[in-house]
């Protein structure tokens, strides 16, 4: 109650200017039937989250990975690299990832199979921000990456514009949250892969531990925020950061969800406690 | 009412132990789909399993096993304990193979029987054959068994095929000597196993002999202790509490 108060109470009186979404009012909910969804606590038109969603990853793409950094203690290197490593990669792996714009996730998979000498392999990103693929492109060519292993599309997780049975296997890093319909990014992912393939979902989750909740809570909505706007020159977009996470399903009910799109053999990993989990799930 | 009484439910318990996969999935109904994904998983590692030799119990080796059946070889992450999944497998499906192996052993035996101990000679000695494809590989099968995550399947697996021995052997005992046989095979068998690893003999002879030497070893020694009422109650302590550990390692499934 405090929080939401707190919450208001900022968006209210300090930072006027950069409220660019106002609050649905019931008048605008009686005159339109238009479902509503959630854009961190506030409550949008599904068809307004999309644009919102995009507008946030404009004004933070260049310092996404700096700022990643600072919030997470670097530990998001450790997220990542655990990622790829529990997919790991054999000959012929042909990856799809999703929302992977600055390529933290396709650069990975590119090194692993690299050391590791797969043959075969290749990567599509695909990210519904220009803005956000333009930083990988770049990252890619300074990194000297054969093109011929990687691929850059621009296409949204809920309509991916590619054709049914394409990949072996799909990542998703810390994108699903931002998406507005969950499950039709999990048909979608289920269209695309093969028989066999694999899905792969690293995502912010629920900790077990409420005292560590609690902590964890404080930290995010205390001091996620002001880094934003101390680091990137941005308060809104941490804002919407740290309660998109709270949004979020937890990793029961997200696995629920990854088992009715139709993928079997589904688990999930809790890392750091569960700040983070990996869901995995087959299309067999 | 005594402890034997109570745990000699056990044997029949011991057998759906067995079966892959059900052991640490809690309130796990065998629905069609569980069959389903089971039928899957089955199939890659069957398929895996030739490329031992080659790989090593491995996770290539899954991959490989999965491409033979048309996945790709990125689902071997199906396998969460990776290579301990297929040394499992290997391990029950033995286990499967034994157990016909031993109803056609009884059968054989009805005419002319042969006293228990040269029956579980014969038995662990068929179990034991059945390695000889990987023994060189086997080393790397034992030490992945003994990884933590993976000791309650090898323990159950073992247990299993003990109990399965036993069984056939004739052991309906419901009092203490039920432990005592059991545990009695599986130390013998495990002795024999590290022995035909390291074994250069011609068609692996010095092995069957020194499964003979430790198999009379243990008839002697189990006669000594049934006859001795002192050294038998310090031995069933022994037995009991091993075997109340591993119960106690695998009461998941033992209890449902």
């Amino acid at each position: 109650m405090a929080l939401n108060f707190r919450i208001l109470l900022r968006n209210y009186l300090k930072r006027p200017e950069q409220i660019n979404v106002r609050p649905v009012t019931s008048t605008s909910q009686s005159t339109s039937n238009e479902k509503e969804t959630h854009f961190g606590f506030e409550t949008v038109k599904e068809s307004e989250k999309q644009e919102k969603v995009l507008k946030v990853f404009e004004n933070v793409a260049e310092d996404y990975d700096i700022m990643n950094d600072v919030m997470s203690l670097g530990i998001h290197r450790l997220w990542k690299d655990y990622f790829i490593s529990s997919l790991s990669p054999t000959n012929n792996t042909k990856l799809l990832d999703v929302a992977g714009g600055t390529g933290d996730i396709a650069f990975r998979f590119i090194d692993y199979v690299k050391t590791y000498q797969r043959q075969n392999c290749h990567v599509t990103v695909t990210d519904i921000n220009s803005h956000m693929l333009n930083v990988g492109k770049i990252r890619s060519k300074a990194l000297n990456h054969d093109p011929g292993i990687i691929n850059w599309q621009e296409g949204n997780a809920e309509e991916l514009p590619f054709k049914d049975n394409t990949f072996n296997a799909y990542t998703i890093a810390f994108g699903a949250r931002n998406c507005t319909h969950i499950d039709k990014v999990l048909s979608e992912a289920y269209r695309v892969l093969q028989p066999g393939g694999r899905f792969m979902c690293l995502e912010f989750s629920q900790l077990e531990n409420t005292t560590l909740q609690w902590l964890y809570d404080q930290y995010s909505f205390q001091v996620i925020p002001v880094m934003g706007q101390l680091i990137a020159k941005q308060w809104k977009p941490y804002q919407y950061l740290v309660e998109s996470i709270r949004q979020f399903p937890n990793q029961e009910k997200y696995k629920n969800m990854i088992e009715e799109a139709g993928f079997r053999q589904v688990a999930f990993e809790n890392l750091t406690l569960g700040i983070v989990a990996i869901h995995s799930g087959f299309k067999l | 009412m005594s402890l034997a009484t109570v745990f000699s439910p056990l044997r029949s318990r011991l057998r759906h132990v067995c079966p892959l996969w059900s052991m640490f999935k809690k309130n796990q109904s065998s629905t069609s789909s569980d069959k389903y994904e089971d039928e899957i998983r089955n199939k890659i590692l069957a398929a895996s399993l030739p490329f031992v030799l080659e790989l090593g119990w491995s996770k290539e080796c899954l991959s490989k096993g999965a491409e033979q059946v048309g996945y790709p070889g990125i689902s071997h992450g199906i396998f969460t304990r990776g290579a301990g999944d297929l040394v499992h497998y290997f391990n029950t499906s033995s286990n499967q193979k034994l157990v016909k192996i031993l109803q056609q052993l009884q059968k054989d035996f009805e005419q002319k029987p042969v006293t228990p101990g040269e029956f579980v000679e014969l038995a662990i000695q068929e179990r034991l054959k059945m390695l000889l494809p990987y023994v060189n590989r086997w080393p790397q099968a034992i030490a992945i068994m003994s990884l933590p995550p993976n000791v309650p399947n090898a323990l159950a697996a073992l247990l299993a095929m003990v109990d399965d021995i036993c069984y056939y052997a004739g052991d309906r005992s419901v009092d203490f000597n039920w432990y005592m046989r059991r545990l009695g095979v599986a130390g013998v068998y495990k002795a024999t196993e590290l022995y035909l690893i390291q074994d250069k003999s011609k068609d692996n002879v010095e092995t069957w002999e020194f499964l003979k030497r430790r198999m009379e070893e243990a008839v002697q020694l189990h006669e000594i202790i049934s006859k001795s009422d002192m050294a038998s109650q310090g031995a069933k302590d022994v037995a009991k509490s091993a075997f109340v550990t591993a119960r106690n390692i695998l009461g998941v499934s033992w209890n449902k």
